[in-house]
């Protein structure tokens, strides 16, 4: 009997330590190691290195030997943020608790189409409606609506009222400008405020493997209308270069329904979902991992144009107008 | 009514933790650990020359890896174990058998915005033995019992390259078809299943007992983004003699 338990104990420590057989440890936390696992990690993952045209191998090859054993934080910090800015994507973001590393080329090149205090002063004035995140005002016959972040969650209830004051005017402007961006979820909500049928409005894919081109099928994405109602009457929808990621999606979504247009600039893109990442030094990561399209095979990337391009102009601005806004009224008179 | 006096039913029914650690590459390359709360039940089903155990098991609790970042994790298990042995119990034996593993793992980081659940289920068939001894102490008397299994052949789902949604899962096709479209085989040798329990029992005067268990679970999936599991646990046990 002594035997079998020794037998037994011995066979338990050797289970036991098969830890580290399973699970071998955690790559190092050197700025050697932190740089290959950040690359590695976006070559295998990342979706438009192709629509890009973006050589990450050769991109390696550039920064790889700059990295040393003896470098700081911050020199390391510098350096992979750089190597990410490469990748031209405002989804892309390292966070280090000290600083986070992004790219904004897609708005900060372009005309900012778009004046807060303007819209408060001479559009919104002192007596807006606040429904949870949608700030709405009735301008003469026409309800002027804002929506300053898709991060922000619409309720039913707010959208109702919305929906409610939509019934009694001519037409809704929603201004989507400088949103940048947020929980796809909520623009999927306003959009099918508007909607009078279930309709395809994109399409996408997502990374299914480690070559650059290696992607599931691609999926199709639907707006629903909503149940508790909707207002089929004409909207117009106000894009700039700042209206990112979810906002993006939403001007699609917008540009599908036959009673909508967008105006303004096209949207800045962000058409890829960010998958999250961690590196074993403690810093996070983020990139996009999917692509969408519109139904012309057009990447949301690269952003949704406007049906009516109009850019705002400093002569009406300096009058006190916000000539997109008066736009868009024309645009819904013309159509009543 | 002969069959069913030949036959006896236990329940054992235990609660403790477990020190579990995980890595999923689609997470992270880091490992996660932490103490999670399990549970476990079994009806074992003795008749004369077999034994059946129907093993339900639960555990939950937060992991963290080394740079503090969090997930939550839950596995739910249905184990089978089938025992083939003579007619005579009582005293000191080692049984032969086969098992039958049902393993669901879910795992919801805490960190990241998107695509931050995963989870993994696998089903497979493989040996499994055990070995009883009957103790006596001082007019007491004990039990240890210690089984073990090691999966060989099965199927697995999992999630996908990147999201939560397996590779091949497509929102067009029915969920039988995702099913099948999902569906891999689990193979010894590049999938791992092992479990080793071990118990220490008291008889009671009332023909139950009361014991302490010692359990260890070690998983390895591979596939496009590997899985790993491996988690220690103890827990205390109560079998109640049904008939």
């Amino acid at each position: 009997m002594v035997k079998r338990i020794r037998l037994f104990f011995l066979f338990l420590i050797v289970f036991s330590s098969c830890e580290q057989w399973v699970m071998p440890q955690d790559p190092g936390s050197g700025a050697v190691e932190v740089f290959d696992q950040l690359w590695e990690d976006v070559y295998a993952r990342y979706s438009f290195f192709d629509h890009k045209n973006l050589d990450w191998e050769q991109i390696r090859e550039e920064y790889r030997p700059e990295v040393n054993a003896e470098m700081g934080q911050l020199e390391l910090y510098e350096l992979l943020a750089d190597m990410l800015f490469e990748l031209r994507d405002g989804h892309v973001n390292l966070s280090t608790g000290f600083n986070r590393s992004r790219n904004w080329e897609w708005y900060q090149e372009f005309p900012v189409n778009y004046d807060e205090n303007l819209i408060e002063e001479s559009y919104l004035g002192k007596d807006y409606w606040i429904s949870g995140p949608l700030q709405h005002q009735m301008l003469d016959d026409i309800l002027y609506v804002n929506y300053r972040s898709f991060a922000q969650s619409i309720s039913e209830s707010n959208l109702q009222i919305v929906v409610e004051r939509a019934r009694r005017s001519r037409g809704v402007i929603i201004d989507v400008r400088n949103n940048g961006g947020g929980n796809l979820s909520n623009a999927s909500l306003l959009a099918s405020a508007f909607a009078e049928e279930e309709m395809v409005y994109a399409r996408q894919r997502i990374k299914s493997g480690p070559g650059t081109g290696d992607f599931g099928s691609w999926e199709d994405m639907k707006i629903s209308p909503r149940e508790d109602g909707t207002y089929l009457g004409p909207v117009v929808v106000l894009t700039n270069r700042r209206s990112y990621s979810a906002t993006t999606f939403f001007a699609q979504m917008m540009k599908v329904l036959p009673n909508a247009i967008t105006l303004g600039d096209q949207t800045g893109g962000g058409g890829g979902t960010p998958v999250f990442g961690e590196l074993t030094n403690g810093w996070t990561y983020r990139f996009s991992a999917t692509q969408t399209i519109d139904l012309e095979d057009r990447q949301l990337e690269d952003g949704v144009l406007a049906d009516l391009r109009v850019d705002l102009s400093e002569l009406a601005v300096s009058r006190g107008e916000d000539n997109l806004i008066a736009t868009a009224i024309a645009v819904i008179r013309s159509n009543n | 009514m002969q069959a069913y006096s030949q036959s006896s039913g236990s329940l054992f029914l235990s609660t403790g933790i477990q020190d579990f650690t995980s890595r999923d590459q689609g997470f992270s390359p880091q490992k996660y650990s932490g103490i999670r709360s399990m549970s476990t039940a079994i009806f074992q089903l003795h008749k004369p020359q077999k034994t059946e155990l129907f093993q339900f098991d639960f555990a939950y609790g937060p992991l963290e890896n080394r740079i503090g970042n969090s997930m939550n994790a839950m596995t739910i298990g249905f184990l089978t174990y089938t025992y083939y042995h003579k007619r005579k119990t009582g005293e000191k034996n080692l049984h032969w058998g086969w098992s039958n593993q049902n393993l669901f793992n879910i795992r919801s980081h805490n960190g990241f915005s998107n695509y931050s659940l995963r989870y993994d289920y696998f089903t497979s068939l493989g040996p499994s033995v055990r070995y009883i001894m009957p103790l006596q102490w001082k007019g007491q008397h004990f039990e240890w019992h210690t089984l073990s299994h090691l999966q060989v052949v099965g199927f697995q789902v999992k999630s996908g390259y990147i999201g939560a949604n397996p590779d091949g899962y497509s929102g067009e096709n029915t969920t039988i078809g995702n099913f099948f479209e999902s569906m891999e085989p689990f193979i010894i040798g590049k999938d791992w299943n092992f479990g080793l329990t071990s118990s220490f029992y008291w008889e009671l005067p009332s023909e139950n007992k009361l014991g302490v268990n010692y359990r260890l679970d070690v998983s390895g999936l591979q596939g496009s983004q590997p899985v790993a599991s491996f988690g220690n646990a103890l827990l205390l046990v109560l079998k109640v003699k049904l008939w």
